[in-house]
């Protein structure tokens, strides 16, 4: 051990806190928070910078918690798995207001785009019930750039093999002592599409995006006051390839979106001593999206308004309460066309849901040594009724070196079964929707432990965590029980999900970071023939993430190693010649990405790599011959749809201090 | 070995011998600034500027102690110059003799109330 420290040796270095004889505890980009009740990890915009991290679908790409895979072979429709479950069950928000949800959440990873953010807040487990009963698996924050935060102008241009092309802006003004302002703008057009695997389809859609986010702030002594509008219009193209004009009637996939939302924050604070303060959310959005899969239609409006007035209050240095009442309103719109017959007229469904709220959440925080985070709600909604969240979180920081936490709550969700996978009719499957489908209510509990020792002189940070999930009702998207059919039914027996991650850093010689985790997954449904293993999951993820920043960081270099376990297909069928349609079990494979960066004061310029080792799922498209036959299905994937891609982009900033 | 050769290994050790004296003539410099650190975004943002001033070659900071560490060249920049820099960014640097930089920076850390740090930037420009 003495000779090993020894190779690894640094000169002492001057800093005060050495001379003070205090251990240096590095500070990671991703920090995990010792200070709250929840397990909840921050990815600051140093961290996203590791990677290309284009939107908000490719930020988890060196994170071992927060796995990012496309739900199809075709639209391009991304999801977060977290503790090994999809991402419908995180709750999404954006500067702690809902988003992303029902009509929204195919494609909403995609809506964020990453120089946008200012950081991101992935929680693990139940959650604080102050944002509502919606997450099941953990939380997901997003926090914007603020017109509060240092004046700026930034700019951002990236371009990769694909032909895509992006281009980012921002600005922020502070127009008095209280008043500020900004806007950012977002805009990106693919001019290609490409088919590597000469299946006759688009391995990856063309998507024209352009966003623009408009926000004001007043941060006055008594009050604060936020406002912000965001629009979005998005096209989707993609199906077969413009190469194939033989085609007569070429299988397309069209999608149009066009998105606003609103939102604004009051605050009220009466009590500075004590953080005692009333404040107002208001939020709204419009969503509206017409899709084409072949001769298949699927259009969505969407329309949601949001109102929450929270209470909060600490008590001394240990006790604080919060408390509140919300109002949540849905009005969804939806025509349907199942089949490729475009004569066949749409059927219409409307559904309206209501959802009153109050809660109460007690703190208690002694000296960071303990903290306890009990809290309740009561929810009623117009069309399920009565609903009871209770949710608690506990860590205790006994020395400093070391954290342990455990949380155990309950959440629900509203089913919006075409709303949330219309992404399903890429394929040939009859769809069949049970008329009666319950609302999802799951519970979560898991614990973990966390802390480090000093190693040569640096900290070894390692952590382990368990999390069960168990659900009581779920809405099942059954690719299971018939490959010729997609039931979206009632959950008839069990299904849960247990995860176990284990994860350690360490800073190996001076600017030189590494992480390195393992996560197993143990996901088991029953469709209705008893439980099975979730299939197109891969039970065990391994990753190494390194980052090596020499010269203060002038340079950085990043690579990341994941390497995804084998895992189960849905149950195959022999097909008319003779051959099964798939394999039982799909293999494990590695994805590597690599970005070297250099900084300059007000430029920055990077080139990178996503999935270097260009492993691409075999054959992601079923019966692509022929996609109006009844074999086609491009909704069986589990690995990367495209091969080695390498990307170049460049970021401006220059920031006004005054 | 020839007197030439003799010569010439002569200069090269007396040229590497330069050359080492002058990357080793390092000079250290401590600073506290106002506004005070109050976490490690603030922490990032000095070292992120102060990186690209000429003959710095090391930065580092500690919201905790509330002391800024530059080690330079002293030939390519000197204390008052890196002074301005800190004054680019909105800090306002005071140096510290380096006989004072424990008292001072436990002292300074516990007198200044860290004003409120959003999460993932340093301060809101209101204090």
């Amino acid at each position: 051990m003495a000779s090993f420290c020894a190779l690894n040796a640094q000169e002492p270095a001057d800093s005060a806190s050495v001379e003070l004889g205090e251990v240096v505890v590095t500070q990671r980009r991703v920090a995990g928070s010792k200070s709250k009740a929840t397990n909840s990890q921050l990815i600051s915009s140093a961290e996203l910078k590791r990677a290309a991290c284009c939107n908000l679908g490719e930020s988890f790409t060196t994170n071992p918690s927060v796995d990012v895979s496309y739900n199809d072979a075709a639209t391009g429709a991304r999801q977060i798995k977290l503790l090994g479950l999809a991402g419908t069950y995180v709750q999404m928000l954006t500067e702690n207001v809902p988003n992303f949800r029902i009509a929204a959440a195919p494609y909403g990873l995609g809506y964020v785009a990453g120089p946008w953010m200012q950081s991101i807040q992935v929680s693990k487990g139940a959650s604080s019930v102050k944002n509502g009963y919606e997450s099941i698996t953990g939380q997901i924050n997003i926090e914007f750039k603020k017109p509060q935060s240092d004046q700026e102008y930034s700019a951002n241009g990236y371009v990769d093999q694909m032909g895509k092309v992006e281009a980012n802006a921002d600005a922020n003004w502070h127009l008095t002592d209280t008043w500020s302002t900004g806007l950012l703008a977002h805009w990106e057009n693919a001019f290609s599409g490409h088919d590597a695997n000469n299946d006759g389809f688009m391995d990856m859609p063309r998507v024209r995006q352009l966003a623009l986010m408009d926000r004001w702030a007043y941060l006055g002594r008594n009050y604060v006051f936020q406002a912000v509008g965001r629009y979005i219009d998005e096209k989707r193209r993609s199906g077969q390839h413009s190469h194939t004009e033989h085609i007569s009637d070429p299988y397309r996939i069209d999608i149009e979106t066009h998105r606003w939302e609103a939102y604004t924050k009051n605050a009220y604070i009466f009590d500075h001593d004590n953080d005692g303060n009333i404040a107002l959310i208001l939020s709204g959005s419009g969503h509206n999206m017409d899709a084409q899969y072949g001769g298949k239609a699927y259009k969505a409006d969407h329309q949601n308004l949001y109102a929450s007035l929270m209470f909060e209050r600490k008590w001394g240095e240990w006790h604080a309460l919060s408390t509140g009442l919300s109002f949540n309103y849905d009005y969804l719109w939806e025509r349907l066309r199942a089949t490729h017959d475009k004569t066949d007229p749409l059927s219409k469904a409307k559904s309206i849901e209501a959802v009153s709220g109050a809660y109460a959440q007690y703190t208690l925080d002694l000296d960071k040594r303990l903290l306890l985070m009990a809290g309740v709600r009561y929810d009623y909604s117009s069309v399920y009724g009565s609903m009871f969240t209770p949710r608690f979180h506990g860590r205790w920081n006994p020395i400093e070196a070391l954290s342990v936490h455990g949380s155990i709550g309950k959440g629900y969700r509203s089913p919006h079964p075409m709303a949330e996978n219309n992404y399903l009719l890429a394929s040939s499957r009859e769809i069949i929707i049970d008329s009666d489908l319950h609302q999802e209510e799951a519970w979560n509990m898991g614990a973990g432990v966390s802390g480090f020792f000093n190693l040569c002189g640096r900290p070894l940070n390692l952590s382990a965590e368990y999390y069960y999930t168990d659900f009581k009702h779920q809405l099942l998207i059954d690719l299971e029980t018939d490959p010729h059919t997609l039931y979206f039914k009632n959950l008839p027996g069990k299904s849960y999900s247990h995860t176990w991650q284990i994860e350690a850093t360490y800073p190996i010689i001076k600017d030189l970071d590494v992480t390195a985790a393992w996560r197993r997954t143990d996901v088991k449904v029953d469709y209705g023939q008893g439980l099975v293993q979730k299939p197109l999951l891969p039970r065990d993820k391994w990753l190494v993430t390194a980052s090596f920043a020499p010269m203060m960081g002038i340079w950085q270099f990043d690579a990341t190693l994941t390497v995804n376990g084998s895992g189960r297909m849905p149950t195959p069928y022999r097909m008319d010649n003779g051959e099964m349609s798939w394999g039982e079990r799909f293999k494990a494979f590695p994805q590597l990405s690599a970005q070297v960066t250099r900084n300059f004061r007000h430029f920055s310029i990077y080139l990178g790599g996503e999935n270097l080792t260009g492993y691409r799922q075999p054959n992601p498209i079923i019966g692509a011959q022929d996609p109006y036959g009844p074999n086609f299905d491009s909704t069986l994937i589990y690995g990367p749809l495209h091969g080695a891609l390498v990307y170049l982009g460049f970021r401006y900033n220059f920031t006004r201090y005054n | 070995m020839t007197i030439m050769k003799k010569s010439l290994l002569t200069f090269f050790v007396a040229l590497m011998a330069c050359v080492l004296a002058k990357a080793g003539d390092l000079t250290t410099v401590f600073f506290t600034v106002e506004p005070p650190m109050s976490c490690e975004n603030c922490e990032n943002k000095i070292k992120k500027n102060i990186r690209f001033e000429k003959g710095v070659k090391e930065v580092e900071a500690s919201a905790k102690n509330q002391i800024v560490t530059v080690k330079y060249d002293p030939e390519k920049i000197n204390p008052d110059q890196l002074i301005k820099a800190f004054d680019k960014i909105g800090y306002k640097a005071t140096v510290v003799p380096e006989g004072k930089v424990n008292k001072k920076a436990i002292k300074d850390s516990k007198s200044k109330k860290p004003s409120k740090c959003d999460e993932g930037t340093c301060h809101d420009h209101k204090e």
